[in-house]
């Protein structure tokens, strides 16, 4: 839209500098054609390990494409200062059309497929910043978006193509390609790079079903739209078809897709010119139109039509870029660019009528202008071959029609009596007026001076359609063929012109028109919403239970998946040996612990159920020659029991418990476990048992670890790192737990406390102490070891707790909690550094004497236990008198 | 000694960071991130010289002892989980968003300490150990918000992590069970021996399965959403770029050289295309920017499972590349989020807006990892995307090829979404007149040099990852 | 008899899973640990147990006897059974919290960090969906 207008800014000229950079490479473009034969040919290695390198190669093709990138670039920048004079903001467009303009020439010239795509994607990309210039208005945010997917999505449609041409012919190099895949034709995977790399191409220029973006994309400034959306960008795909036509001309798919998606966009987006009231958008639909003319014009199988969409992109590019820019001018002067509301702008805006008849002249293809060549030229290559008559009729109309525009762009616009919704409407500054009168000069300068453009079209074209045999180019110039190159077209076109109105009206009333690809576009992007939200609300609802119902599903499902392709051995084992009875017995209770747990209804019960089922287990360890073992799951279980036991009143109601059969998934998911635990041990019982590890260990603890106790050996020398890690899982846990046991107000009722328990407190924390370091000493020899010593201290320090009070308890234990556990690990890995200064290795403990650092280490284990244990336990002891309760404070 | 290092000194680093306080502990923080650094560095240095490295804990003989291992792969995720951990010190300085907490440093500390010694582990039951002190230390991070929505969201996190763990552990009991053994390279031995290998499909799946989980793919990604956006962002990059990222590299190690899980592949792959969707979806339906960003993490991942899938050394390379690109760009995505946070006031989407004029450095900073995300060139996501979707096809799997491609395309409208909502809106309320610490800045203009350079120079690293996953799936290529 | 001790181990899964499916945040927690419980015989019965000789080298000799039970899954469930016994205090310490801040210690309405469906803080917008 237009912005206000301030008193001229005219420091926005310097900006102007920003055109010497498309001048200086088209100049140096225009010098090396007249000096240099084409083609030329770059590389530089960029990543040799997948054989991607920088390689360009600038032939005809690219030539006339970089021609039009730089020449007309240069105009629009100097258009762009005019246009963006009171636009605080305009740094940014000159910033980014710079950058657009390098990946378009690259684009244009590369020579490596993926290189292409790299520039391909790189001018969507900035195209969507540019059209998203006036991005505070939502529908130009939408609009910008639109582009953003339609394009980008038919850039990875193109990437998977190019992957797969490149790996039928085993190349990257564009070049390569085309010259090589004719060998593969038969390959499988050929047909589906072609519909993919097409893809890319439509959605880049806008071919039907993608044509919708296009129009909406008018939203950006006008340099933006007279640049990007006329004659550059959306001419990529047609580049890209013209580059790989002659490789591919020969097949069926090829012509039939191009054909027909060209004549269909042509003749569709014609018919919708019809139904638009904005210049602008009126614009943009006929380039959408000649865009479908190019495509077809490359899918004609004719020699001549090389030459026709060379000649026509070129004189397009001529007439439709001043048009554009023309819709800017107008919008400057006036205000507005709703043709209802505009009538007669010659009497104030002189030069830009001037402009207006020159462009229009050629678009309507009259004899005068560089269009009525490329008319010529289409004309020519219809003939070469045979076209269903539909489309030749087809075609017709959508001349007409072009005619029509053209009309209404300039006649309609600037002739009759003076319309504007301006007052003041003054013509606009000459930086604005130059740039289109240069380009609508060109094209009609090519019509009386073609031999300038000839060589270079010709050779173009040659690139596209090697069978050419024109050498030059010219239009024929009898009267008949005047008059059946413009007749019945011209004829039709002026009829339109005047029914314009008539027309709109018509149209506008057909409402299904209403519902084409971009409404097809609003309903994906609808159906994404509402797909996403029934997704989502389905397997991330926020509730613990059915993420754990899932979770579990899942995993159990995963589990069968993979016992289906193992290989059976289940076996089981039935002799009765000596300790049967003590293991059936150790089993039952287990068993008892577990059903208990399962069905009780109090949570107390469950609680204890639970301790049963460890006790059950410490017994079977017992009964399995695990002393340590058994020990530390009793004193384990014990403790986790008072844990649980005094976190118990602190935990809120229970929410009523569900009868065994409410929930099916819930049983089937905990028999089916219970199965398959049951299958999963019968079958490892079935494979034999490797001793190796065990057997080492038992040969080497007494000789090279100096213990005799080879559990505790394996846990403080062989395998320390365990331990290590395992001291700093509980030390850290502690930690972890710290803001939770803040804060916790717990009335505690104080025991009856008999003088003489009292009086024993301590002398029995200092037994016990005493006590809990001999274990530790023992340990390496006998049953003992740090673990089960802290175990010890802990019982210590808890009836110390108890008995008198938490705080006492803490005082005797010397360092705080935390810092105890941390100065554990601290501990062990002191001890463990002996063996990396002074011995083999890291955590090799070392001997002098009765002495050694395993001591240390075993100590750090001893403390780590004792501090993150009691910890927890102190606090859950504990009365804090007047500690704010933390919990109910409000989320943060 | 080298080796470890990088366990070794953030877990010294942990232990200083309880017993100093105030500015010590920022220093002990952002010296121990450097040095670990430098030490990452020393060691990529050493394995791309000397090769693969490998110590046994204690002096004592193989298979016997725990072992250490450092090879190209393990080397540079080392150096990378250094580097991300060290933009996050940076980041943190003067981050006001959560209270001085005793325990920050030293938990971060000590996720890091696990995380390189996963890294570094060759042992199945060692693995089991650095697990559970990665679960520790992200639940005591998780706690550390103390209100009631953070412990809701850690107390889903244990109970889902701990059945993932319990499940690992019961593998990991079975697999030794089986095979007596424990140490990669013996374990990698024995299953492949033809009388006993074919038994313990089961009890691979299991500990697949498990890790699975932990890595957060489709159906079990549900404790990644539901936890991960209570984080505070320094903490949210650290732990989103890096946790299931590192979970990754132990399924890529486990099926590339430990076990060989033939039949197994094809359902990875579909598993892995699902979750990519499904990640996706979950994103394109949210509005909270760590939400988001949260669901990515889980699309992502499944392009990792793809790589995974592919099971061959030019998709060992490729998962490698991805799995580099992705802990840079997420974490750094998660470090600008909290920087849009900071401006908008807001994580909320619908909230926010107006970045684009205010803050034009954040803007392109943006674009530049959210670009790098969906795959554009010339970024480190393209590379990767581009190695990946090479192999897909060059194994005829178009398929899976086409629904990458696919969800690349939804990816891209996630990133519009949140370019839209947040850059290009007009904001509805007014923003926030608090800059950021610069020093947050510094750490993500860091970590983007990092992603460019890669995305305009992708060779040395194709190379070398080319060169250091020759090994993997050796029976397949 | 491993048979009998397998069927054990076999319901206490079962008995775990049923407990870590239930409404009551503290049961969950109960499950756990019951779960971790049989984890740990599961990888004790690794070592197929058999024998009432602990593996404690004698005094009178230099290695260990050839009968005597296997020290290293022995060496691996001490380990579990601390760990796991370490983390199930943090989880009762934090379902404890966690059910307080609540006022209830039912899951399935325990959703403030993830708002359900339709809430005023839902993310999607409810006009679009049916």
């Amino acid at each position: 839209m237009s912005t206000t207008h301030t008193t001229s800014d005219n420091g926005g000229k310097a900006w102007l500098w920003m055109a010497i950079l498309p001048l200086s490479i088209f100049l140096a473009l225009v010098w090396g054609i007249g000096n240099h034969s084409l083609p030329w040919a770059y590389s530089l290695p960029w990543v040799p390990s997948i054989g991607i390198e920088l390689a360009f190669r600038i032939d005809a093709l690219s030539a006339q494409m970089l021609v039009l990138i730089t020449g007309i670039g240069t105009l629009v920048f100097v258009y762009a200062v005019g246009y963006l004079d009171h636009e605080p903001n305009r740094g940014r467009i000159f910033l980014v059309l710079p950058v657009f303009m390098l990946a378009m020439i690259g684009a244009v010239t590369a020579d490596n497929i993926i290189l292409l795509f790299l520039f391909w994607e790189l001018t969507s990309l900035t195209s969507f910043l540019l059209v998203g210039f006036n991005h505070k208005d939502a529908d130009v945010r939408d609009s910008a978006r639109q582009a953003l997917l339609v394009t980008m999505g038919g850039g990875l449609a193109l990437l998977g193509g190019l992957l797969l041409l490149g790996q039928i012919v085993d190349t990257w190099s564009l070049s390569g390609i085309i010259s090589q895949v004719s060998a593969h034709t038969s390959d499988p995977r050929l047909p589906w790079a072609i519909l993919l790399v097409l893809l890319g191409a439509f959605t880049k220029s806008a071919q039907f079903p993608f044509h919708f973006w296009l129009p909406n994309a008018m939203s950006a400034p006008t340099p933006v739209s007279a640049y990007l959306h006329s004659a550059t960008m959306v001419k990529l795909g047609i580049y890209l078809m013209a580059r790989l036509d002659p490789a591919f001309n020969n097949l069926l798919l090829w012509e039939t897709l191009l054909i027909g998606v060209g004549t269909l966009t042509a003749v569709w987006a014609a018919v919708l010119t019809l139904r638009e009231r904005d210049l602008k958008r009126i614009l943009a639909r006929s380039t959408v139109s000649a865009l479908g003319t190019m495509t077809l014009l490359i899918g004609l199988p004719s020699p001549g039509s090389g030459l026709a969409l060379m000649t026509f992109m070129f004189a397009h590019a001529l007439y439709k870029a001043p048009l554009f820019m023309l819709a800017g001018n107008i919008d400057h002067a006036t205000g507005t660019r709703v043709i209802d509301r505009l009538m007669g702008l010659r009497r104030v805006m002189p030069w830009s009528a001037v402009v207006a008849i020159l462009a229009g002249i050629s678009m309507a293809g009259l004899p005068l202008a560089f269009g009525f060549v490329a008319k010529d030229m289409i004309s020519i290559a219809k003939e070469q071959t045979d076209l269903f008559i539909s489309i030749s009729y087809a075609l017709v109309i959508v001349n007409a029609i072009t005619v029509a525009v053209a009309g209404v762009a300039t006649i309609r616009v600037f002739w009759g009596p003076l319309k504007s919704p301006r007052k003041k409407t003054r013509e606009v500054s000459w930086t604005m007026i130059l740039p289109p009168l240069i380009i609508a000069l060109v094209g009609i300068e090519f019509e009386f001076f073609p031999h300038i453009a000839d060589p270079l079209l010709l050779a173009a074209a040659q690139n596209v359609s090697p069978d050419l045999v024109v050498t030059e180019l010219s239009a024929s110039y009898e009267p008949a063929d005047i008059f059946s190159a413009l007749g019945i077209t011209m004829v039709i076109g002026i009829v339109l012109f005047f029914a314009w109105d008539r027309l709109h009206q018509a149209l506008s009333k057909i409402h299904s028109l209403d519902f084409g690809p971009e409404a097809g576009y609003r309903l994906l992007l609808r159906g994404l919403s509402v797909v996403a939200a029934w997704h989502t609300r389905l397997i991330q609802p926020g509730r613990l239970d059915i993420y754990l119902s899932l979770t579990l599903s899942a995993l159990m499902i995963m589990v069968v998946f993979a016992a289906w392709h193992t290989e059976q051995r289940f076996a089981m084992d039935l002799h009765w040996s000596e300790h049967a009875l003590a293991w059936s017995v150790a089993s039952l209770i287990i068993t008892i612990g577990a059903t208990a747990a399962a069905l009780m209804r109090q949570r107390l019960a469950v609680l204890m159920a639970s301790g049963l089922l460890g006790y059950g287990a410490a017994i079977l360890f017992l009964f399995a020659g695990a002393p340590d073992l058994a020990f530390t799951q009793f004193s384990v279980e014990t403790a986790l029991v008072v844990v649980a036991a005094a976190v118990l009143p602190l935990y809120a109601k229970a929410p009523p418990l569900e009868p065994l059969w409410s929930n099916p998934l819930k049983l089937l998911l905990a028999v089916s476990a219970g199965i398959g635990t049951f299958l999963l041990l019968l079958h490892m019982q079935g494979l034999p048992e490797s001793r190796q590890l065990a057997d080492w260990f038992a040969t080497n603890s007494l000789p090279e670890a100096h213990g005799r106790n080879v559990v505790n050996v394996i846990i403080v020398d062989f395998r320390a790192l365990d331990t290590l890690g395992e001291i700093a899982v509980v030390a850290f846990s502690l930690l972890a737990a710290m803001p939770l046991l803040q804060g916790i107000t717990w009335q505690r009722r104080k025991l009856p406390a008999s003088p003489m328990l009292t009086m024993s407190a301590k002398p029995l924390y200092w037994l016990m102490l005493v006590g809990a370091f001999w274990i530790l000493l023992r340990g390496h020899n006998e049953p003992g070891g740090g673990f089960i010593a802290g175990l010890v201290a802990v019982a210590a320090s808890s009836q110390l707790a108890i008995l008198l009070d938490p705080s006492t308890a803490r005082r005797y234990q010397f360092l705080s909690p935390l810092a105890l556990a941390l100065t554990g690990v601290g501990l062990a890995l002191f001890g463990g550094m002996f063996g990396a200064l002074w011995g083999p290795g890291f955590l090799r403990h070392l001997w002098a004497g009765g002495l050694s650092s395993v001591m240390i280490f075993d100590l750090g284990v001893f403390l780590a236990v004792w501090g993150a244990l009691m910890g927890y336990i102190y606090s859950l002891l504990e009365v804090k008198a007047g500690a704010t309760n933390k919990l109910m404070e409000s989320a943060s | 000694m080298l080796l470890l290092s990088p366990l070794l000194i953030p877990l010294v680093a942990s232990l200083l960071s309880t017993f100093v306080s105030g500015l010590a502990r920022q220093a002990v923080n952002l010296f121990s991130s450097g040095l670990l650094f430098a030490s990452a560095c020393t060691l990529l240095l050493q394995v791309a010289d000397h090769g693969r490295q490998s110590l046994a804990l204690g002096a004592w003989p193989l298979p016997y002892a725990i072992e250490f291992v450092a090879d190209g792969l393990s080397a540079i995720m080392i150096l990378l989980v250094a580097l991300v951990s060290l933009a996050v010190s940076i980041y943190q300085i003067g981050w006001k968003e959560s209270p001085e907490h005793s325990g920050l440093y030293s938990l971060q500390h000590a996720l890091i300490a696990a995380s390189m010694a996963v890294l570094l582990a060759a042992d199945l039951f060692n693995l089991y150990v650095w697990f559970e002190l990665m679960l520790v230390a992200l639940l005591g991070l998780l706690t550390l918000g103390g209100g009631w929505r953070h412990n809701e969201a850690a107390f889903k996190y244990f109970t889902l992590s701990m059945l993932g763990t319990l499940l690992m552990l019961a593998s990991v009991g079975l697999i030794h069970g089986s095979t007596g053994q424990l140490n990669f390279d013996a374990l990698a031995q024995v299953s492949r021996d033809p009388s006993l290998g074919p038994a313990l499909t089961v009890y691979i799946g299991m500990l697949l399965a498990a890790l699975l989980l932990k890595v957060g793919a489709f159906p079990l990604f549900a404790w990644l959403p539901a936890s991960y956006h209570t984080l505070p962002a320094p903490l949210l990059a650290l732990v989103g770029g890096l946790l299931t990222k590192i979970s990754i590299y132990v399924l890529f190690r486990l099926t590339g050289q430990v076990f060989d899980i033939g039949m197994l592949r094809e359902a990875l792959g579909w598993l892995a295309v699902v979750t990519m969707v499904s990640g996706v979806l979950g994103a394109a339906y949210h509005w909270d920017l760590r939400r988001i960003l949260a669901f990515h993490i889980v699309s992502q991942i499944g392009y990792l499972l793809l790589g995974l899938a592919l099971a061959s050394p030019a998709g060992g390379a490729a998962t490698g590349f991805f799995l580099l690109h992705n802990i840079l760009v997420k974490t750094n995505l998660f470090l600008i989020a909290g920087l849009m946070w900071a401006s908008m006031g807001h994580y909320d989407l619908r909230k926010g807006g107006g970045l684009y004029p205010a803050k034009p450095l954040l803007a392109a900073l943006f674009l530049l990892s959210a670009f790098s995300l969906v795959g554009v060139p010339p970024s480190s996501g393209f590379w990767g995307k581009f190695l990946l979707l090479q192999e897909t096809f060059a194994q005829e799997r178009f398929v899976w090829g086409g629904i990458a491609l696919a969800t690349g395309l939804l990816t891209l409208y996630s990133m519009s979404k949140i370019w839209q909502e947040c850059f290009w809106k007009v904001h509805p309320g007014t923003l926030s007149p608090l800059s950021p610490p610069k020093t947050a800045y510094v750490a993500v203009i860091t970590l983007s040099v990092v992603i460019l350079f890669i995305g305009l120079y992708p060779d040395p690293v194709i190379n070398y990852l080319q060169e250091h996953t020759t090994d993997f799936w050796r029976d397949n290529s | 008899m491993n048979l009998v001790l397998i069927i054990a181990v076999s319901l206490s899964v079962s008995a775990g899973v049923w407990l870590l499916l239930s409404r009551d945040n503290f049961r969950i927690l109960v499950g756990l640990a019951i779960l971790g419980s049989a984890v740990n015989l599961i990888i004790f019965l690794g070592g197929r147990p058999g024998t009432l000789i602990p593996p404690v080298i004698s005094m009178d000799a230099e290695i260990l006897a050839q009968g005597a039970a296997s020290p290293l899954p022995q060496a691996l469930v001490l380990t579990a059974i601390v760990i796991g016994f370490a983390l199930l205090c943090f989880g009762l310490v934090l379902g404890a919290r966690l059910s307080r801040a609540h006022g209830h210690a039912d899951v399935t309405r325990q959703h403030a960090s993830e708002p359900l469906a339709g809430s005023s803080d839902d993310p999607y917008k409810p006009k679009v969906m049916d």
